[in-house]
């Protein structure tokens, strides 16, 4: 009788507490739920893997021009021929000024930090399209400051290679957005980086070099 | 005045309703003041976001970040990376971030001396244009003043926790109402206890009713920081830079310690209690006898 009383007792001591929390739980749960439900969307949203905006220079790849492929008129557009933020997806060489630097979709300075840097807001090459590009005047394109109308530039990517020509040049204030090349209805590349080319001193201005295409496969759906 | 064979009954009532229901409320009014308590020495303690950056390499962090973005915003000005290597060096920028962080914290009035850095970086742009033979005249003097002008502003903006306004808000809120809740929940429950007490003819039954609750408050305190720590959600969160992700975590993890110390404490307080119980227990059927 005894053993049967502390044996009970004991049992109290487990399942009193458990059926009070529960009911508090249960409280809170039904007060609480519009926000708790706002707090997990909010969660989901914000979720995802914390990376830094790095670009992985490790892996290069070897972009050689003779192993361009697809140099037919036109290919059709595939999802995966659009690069990520900050990920490296073309080269860009000239032969006349020496430049032979990686082009990153992207022109955060992580990115201009590496070499050229896409304007995300302009399409990939073979679109039809301007296409912005980005790169410092002491480094990825210093040799612009000796770049003449005629020069040739060509971009390799996974997906074909593309030759421009240059028709202009052009100095304008840093903040001239006219000067960007985006009402032309043709697909050419303007590069874009700091003038003067000399050191410390003010850079308000920026050197502007317009190149139309010349070659290159062109991306249909 | 009850008689005799009224109060035998009532020590032979098996169910007691009212105890049930003052015992619930007990566990609700210990588990907030738990929660209140377990806040302050957790996420709102003054120090845990110092705590948190220094395990974590916050300060080497932010320090390696200032450098790398000073040598950034060199290249327009064509400036080598050589010239902001020793601008600045870990120590300085810990205790730069320290002092803005309690300044924060104490609501007083920030101030970053930011003179040595300046210094340093306009010496080191004056050798390299000296070693390079760059002729500095009136134009290249503005330049590089605004250019250290613009490094300074990035230096007192990386020694500012990103988002501690909003926490020393809530901070502040907190503490404002931290001792009032917790003076008004102690005395409920106090109150709740005499009178949980007061309805059993025996003290030792009335204290069961005190540990039910005291043992509810720990499971309320620490089954859904527990839950939180093992699911580890707050990981999830997409936070940059890194080095910042790094320490959130770790104030989260902190945090969530501190509420499973609360339940600890709950569940050795309610041993106590069911030492004392039986205690008394034994003490009533030796009585009795």
């Amino acid at each position: 009788m005894h053993k049967r009383k502390n044996v009970k007792r004991i049992l109290a001591y487990i399942y009193m507490p458990v059926f009070l929390s529960l009911i508090g739980f249960l409280l809170v749960f039904i007060c609480l739920s519009p926000y708790i439900s706002a707090v997990y969307s909010v969660m989901s949203i914000l979720s995802g893997e914390t990376t830094e905006t790095t670009v992985d220079v490790s892996g290069v790849p070897d972009f050689k021009l003779e192993n361009a492929q697809n140099q037919e008129e036109e290919i059709p557009y595939s999802s995966d021929m659009y690069p990520a933020l900050g990920e490296l997806y073309a080269q860009i060489t000239c032969e006349r000024l020496g430049i032979k630097e990686n082009i990153y979709f992207g022109d955060s300075r992580t990115e201009l930090r590496n070499g050229v840097g896409q304007y995300a807001g302009t399409p990939i090459f073979g679109f039809g399209a301007p296409i912005l590009l980005g790169g410092h005047h002491a480094t990825s394109f210093a040799p612009l400051e000796y770049v003449e109308i005629g020069d040739v530039f060509t971009v390799v990517t996974s997906y074909g290679k593309y030759t421009y020509e240059v028709y202009d040049t052009r100095i304008a204030d840093q903040n001239d957005r006219s000067a960007f090349g985006f009402d032309s209805n043709e697909e050419i590349i303007t590069m874009y980086t700091c003038y003067p080319f000399t050191p410390l001193t003010s850079y308000t201005q920026r050197l502007y070099v317009y190149a139309r295409k010349t070659s290159g496969p062109k991306l249909v759906y | 005045m009850k008689r005799k064979s009224e109060k035998k009954s009532n020590s032979k009532r098996k169910f007691y309703p009212l105890s049930i229901i003052l015992s619930f409320i007990l566990a609700g009014l210990l588990a907030i003041a738990g929660y209140l308590v377990g806040a302050s020495f957790g996420i709102f303690r003054s120090n845990i976001f110092l705590e948190s950056a220094a395990k974590t390499g916050y300060y080497e962090s932010v320090h390696e970040k200032f450098i790398e973005n000073a040598m950034d915003l060199g290249k327009p000005m064509m400036l080598p990376d050589e010239v902001f290597e020793d601008i600045v060096d870990v120590d300085k920028m810990t205790s730069d971030i320290k002092q803005v962080y309690n300044s924060r914290i104490d609501k007083k009035d920030i101030s970053v001396d930011t003179s040595s850095v300046k210094k340093k970086l306009t010496d080191n742009i004056y050798k390299y244009a000296q070693d390079n033979d760059i002729a500095i005249g009136d134009e290249q003097k503005s330049a590089i003043e605004e250019f250290v002008t613009s490094i300074e502003k990035e230096y007192k903006t990386d020694v500012d926790i990103t988002y501690i306004n909003y926490y020393v808000s809530f901070r502040n809120m907190y503490n404002k109402f931290f001792i009032i809740l917790i003076v008004i929940l102690l005395v409920l429950a106090v109150v709740d206890i005499v009178i949980t007490i007061k309805d059993h003819h025996y003290v030792h039954r009335g204290l069961r009713y005190v540990t039910y609750a005291t043992l509810a408050a720990a499971i309320m305190t620490g089954v859904l920081p527990l839950f939180l720590f093992i699911q580890g959600r707050y990981k999830h969160l997409n936070i940059k830079p890194v080095y910042f992700y790094n320490m959130f975590v770790d104030v989260i993890n902190k945090s969530l310690y501190s509420f499973m110390a609360v339940s600890v404490f709950f569940i050795l307080v309610s041993v106590g209690l069911i030492i004392a119980t039986v205690v008394l227990r034994k003490k009533a059927e030796k009585g009795h006898n």
